[in-house]
C-alpha cells in the first residue's frame, strides 16, 4: 500500500510587525499552519491586489513541510502563556516559539536565499526537515518584561 | 480609507483570519469572510486594532452570513453561512486583545473543551462591538466557560445569540461599563446549565442589560446586582437587578421556535411574550435592525431578544414583472397578508401586466400613474373600485357588477362610453352632469336619474 507523506505548509513571518495591534507578529513566528494543497489566498502567495497597502507582502514567506503534518506544525502556533497564573503577563507575546534562522544547517541556500527574497520571486520553498529536525530550527521566546521597544 | 479584503479559500485575498489580521494596516482594516469552507482554528487567533481611526472589522461578505436571510434557524449550521470554530481545547476561535474591533454576522461554536468562549477578551486600550452574530458554546468542562467572555470596560454587544449547552451564556470580567442590548442567551432545555445567562467573573461592579431574553440556565439570569437596564424577560422568578419593564416567570418553550438542543432555533415564534414587549434603543441599535437585518420594530415595540418577530399571516403572494420598470434583478418579490407594498415615486409601472389581487386586498395609486390599460380587473361582491380623481381608465374594458352594489365616479371623468352595462333589478345609475348611456334591458325596471337626458338605443327619455 502506498504511503502518503504527512505533508503541510505554513505562512512564515519573516519581520516584526509593528503596526499590527500587540502582541503582533515577529520575525520568525508562524502566522498559519494548513494541510497539503492549501488554496493560499493571493496576498499570501505575494502577489500585489489593488487597494491593499501591504503591496506583495514581502514580510511573509510560505514553506512546505512534506515530512511533517498539521498537528506537528501547529504546535508552532501557541500563543507565549503565562508561566506564573498569579503574576500575569501584560506583555504575552503572539507565539511562544519561533523560526530561528540562526539554527539553520548550512546547506540549506535555498531556504536562506527564499528568507532573504522580499519580492518573492522564488514562490513557494520546501524544506525536507522531519518533525524532529525542524524542532532543532525553534527557539522559544524568551519572556518580556516591558513592553518591545 | 479602509482597506477591504475578502478571506476564504477560494482564491480571495486571504485564506485564513490569522493571515488576514497578521498584515493589519492603518486606515480602517476590514475582512470580509467567504464561506468557501468552514473556518477551523486550530488555536487562538487574535484580533483588534490600534486607534478608533486604525480600526478592524471581521464581518460576512453580502450573502455569506447564515443571517442573511430571515428564513435560517438561529443555531450554528454551517450550511447557511460563514462558520468558525476551533479544532482543539483550550483555542478561543477569536480573541480580541486590543479592542478597536467590530465583529459581526458570523457564527462560532466551540466543542473541544476549555476555550474560554467563542469570543473573548479584551484587555486592550479599546473596546470592542459585537454584532448580529450567534455564539454557540458546547463544551462540558466547567462552569467557567462561556459563549462569551467579556473582558475590560465598555464593550457593547447587540442583537448577538449566545448559546451555551452547560456552563454560561455571557462571563463578564472587569467589564463595568459594558452594554448588552437585544440578545438573546439561552441554554437548550435539555442541557439544564448550571450557570447564569449573564455572570460575573469577576471585578466588575455592573453593567447595562436591555431587551435581553435570559432562558435555560438553572443557576439565574444574572448575579451582577448592581446593572441597571429594562425590558428584559426570563423564565427565573427574578433578574438579579433591578429591570423595569420586564417579564419574569416566562415559559421557555412558549417563547422560541424550537429550545431543545436537537432542534434548536431561537427565533421568536407566534405568541411569544417577548413579541412587542422590548423598548426602542438606538443608541446601541441606531439600524433599528435584529440580527437578520429585519427592520424594528415590526408591531407596535420592539420586541425582546436578537430576533424581530414577523407576522407571516399565512400564505406568500408572488409578485412577478415579466417586464417594465418593475426590476428586482430577475429577483422574485413577495409580500405576505398584512405587509404593505408601496412605491414612493412613479417608477412603478406594470403596464402590460396581469395584476391579481386576493380579497380583503387594495391597490392604490396616489397620482394618476398607475395604469392598467388592457388588463381584466374582477372585482367581487362587498368590494369597492374607486378613483379619486379622473385618471383610473378603464376603456375598453368589461365590467360586470353583482346585484346591489355601487359604481361611482366623483367626477366626469369615467366614461364608459360604447360598452354594454347590465343591472339587476334595484340597480341605480347616478351621475353629476353629462349624459349616461344605457342599453335597453327588460329586466331594468327602475332607473333614479339625475341629469339632462338618457339615451336607449331605441328612443331619447326626455326628463
Amino acid at each position: 500500500m502506498a504511503m502518503t507523506k504527512p505533508m503541510c505548509e505554513i505562512l512564515l513571518c519573516v519581520r516584526d510587525m509593528r503596526n499590527v495591534a500587540w502582541p503582533y507578529p515577529q520575525q520568525g513566528d508562524v502566522i498559519a499552519v494548513v494541510p497539503d494543497g492549501w488554496r493560499w489566498g493571493a496576498c499570501e502567495l505575494g502577489q500585489a491586489v489593488e487597494g491593499n497597502p501591504n503591496g506583495n507582502h514581502p514580510f511573509w514567506r510560505i514553506i512546505k513541510l512534506p515530512n511533517v503534518t498539521v498537528a506537528q506544525a501547529s504546535n508552532l502556533l501557541a500563543p507565549e502563556r503565562d508561566t506564573d497564573p498569579q503574576g500575569p503577563s501584560p506583555y504575552l507575546q503572539y507565539r511562544q516559539f519561533y523560526f530561528d534562522k540562526t539554527k539553520i544547517p548550512a546547506g540549506q541556500i535555498a531556504l536562506l536565499q527564499n528568507l532573504a527574497d522580499d519580492l518573492r520571486t522564488n514562490g513557494f520553498v520546501t524544506l525536507n526537515f522531519t518533525a524532529a529536525q525542524l524542532a532543532n530550527v525553534i527557539s522559544r521566546r524568551p519572556a518580556l518584561s516591558a513592553p518591545p521597544s | 480609507m479602509a482597506t477591504v479584503s475578502s478571506i476564504g479559500t477560494s482564491g480571495r485575498n486571504y485564506s485564513t483570519i490569522a493571515a488576514w489580521h497578521a498584515a493589519f494596516a492603518n486606515g480602517g482594516w476590514e475582512g470580509e469572510c467567504y464561506n468557501d469552507s468552514e473556518f477551523v482554528h486550530s488555536s487562538t487567533v487574535t484580533l483588534g486594532g490600534t486607534s478608533s481611526a486604525n480600526y478592524e472589522k471581521l464581518t460576512a461578505a453580502a450573502g455569506q452570513s447564515a443571517f442573511d436571510s430571515a428564513a435560517n434557524p438561529l443555531r450554528y449550521d454551517v450550511t447557511k453561512g460563514v462558520g468558525i470554530t476551533c479544532s482543539a481545547g483550550y483555542v478561543t476561535p477569536l480573541y480580541s486583545s486590543a479592542g478597536f474591533l467590530t465583529i459581526s454576522r458570523l457564527q462560532v461554536r466551540i466543542t473541544n473543551g476549555n476555550a474560554r468562549g467563542c469570543i473573548a477578551g479584551d484587555f486592550g486600550a479599546g473596546a470592542f462591538h459585537i454584532d448580529r452574530c450567534l455564539l454557540q458554546e458546547q463544551q462540558t468542562q466547567d462552569a467557567n466557560r462561556a459563549a462569551l467572555f467579556i473582558a475590560d470596560a465598555n464593550n457593547l454587544v447587540t442583537n448577538t445569540v449566545c448559546i451555551s449547552y452547560n456552563n454560561t451564556g455571557i462571563f463578564c470580567y472587569y467589564a463595568t461599563g459594558s452594554t448588552i442590548a437585544n440578545c438573546t442567551i439561552v441554554s437548550p432545555s435539555d442541557k439544564s446549565s448550571v450557570g447564569k445567562a449573564i455572570a460575573n467573573f469577576g471585578g466588575t461592579s455592573g453593567i447595562t442589560i436591555s431587551n435581553t431574553a435570559g432562558f435555560g440556565f438553572g443557576g439565574g439570569f444574572t448575579d451582577l446586582s448592581s446593572s441597571t437596564g429594562d425590558h428584559n424577560a426570563t423564565d427565573q422568578a427574578s433578574f438579579g437587578f433591578s429591570s423595569t419593564g420586564s417579564l419574569t416567570s416566562r415559559t421557555f418553550a412558549n417563547q422560541f421556535n424550537g429550545v431543545t438542543s436537537s432542534a434548536m432555533d431561537f427565533g421568536l415564534k407566534a405568541g411569544s411574550d417577548l413579541i412587542d414587549a422590548g423598548a426602542a434603543d438606538t443608541t446601541d441599535i441606531p439600524a433599528a435592525g435584529d440580527i437578520a437585518g429585519t427592520s424594528r420594530p415590526q408591531g407596535s415595540a420592539w420586541d425582546i431578544g436578537a430576533w424581530e418577530f414577523a407576522a407571516s399571516g399565512g400564505a406568500v403572494y408572488a409578485i412577478t414583472a415579466v417586464k417594465g420598470a418593475y426590476a428586482l434583478g430577475g429577483e422574485a418579490a413577495a409580500f405576505r397578508v398584512g405587509r404593505g407594498l408601496s412605491v414612493v415615486k412613479g417608477s412603478y409601472g406594470l403596464s402590460g401586466e396581469s395584476v391579481a389581487l386576493t380579497s380583503a386586498r387594495k391597490a392604490a395609486a396616489a397620482l394618476g400613474s398607475y395604469v392598467l390599460s388592457g388588463q381584466t380587473v374582477t372585482i367581487n361582491k362587498g368590494k369597492t373600485l374607486a378613483a379619486g380623481f379622473g385618471s383610473s381608465a378603464l376603456s375598453g374594458q368589461a365590467i360586470s357588477f353583482h346585484k346591489a352594489l355601487g359604481m361611482a365616479a366623483a367626477q366626469a371623468g369615467y366614461v364608459l362610453t360604447g360598452y354594454a352595462v347590465r343591472f339587476g333589478g334595484g340597480g341605480q345609475i347616478w351621475t353629476p352632469q353629462g349624459p349616461v348611456t344605457v342599453a335597453w334591458s327588460p329586466q331594468a325596471s327602475q332607473f333614479d336619474v339625475w341629469t339632462s337626458r338618457i339615451s336607449t338605443p331605441e328612443n331619447w327619455i326626455p326628463l
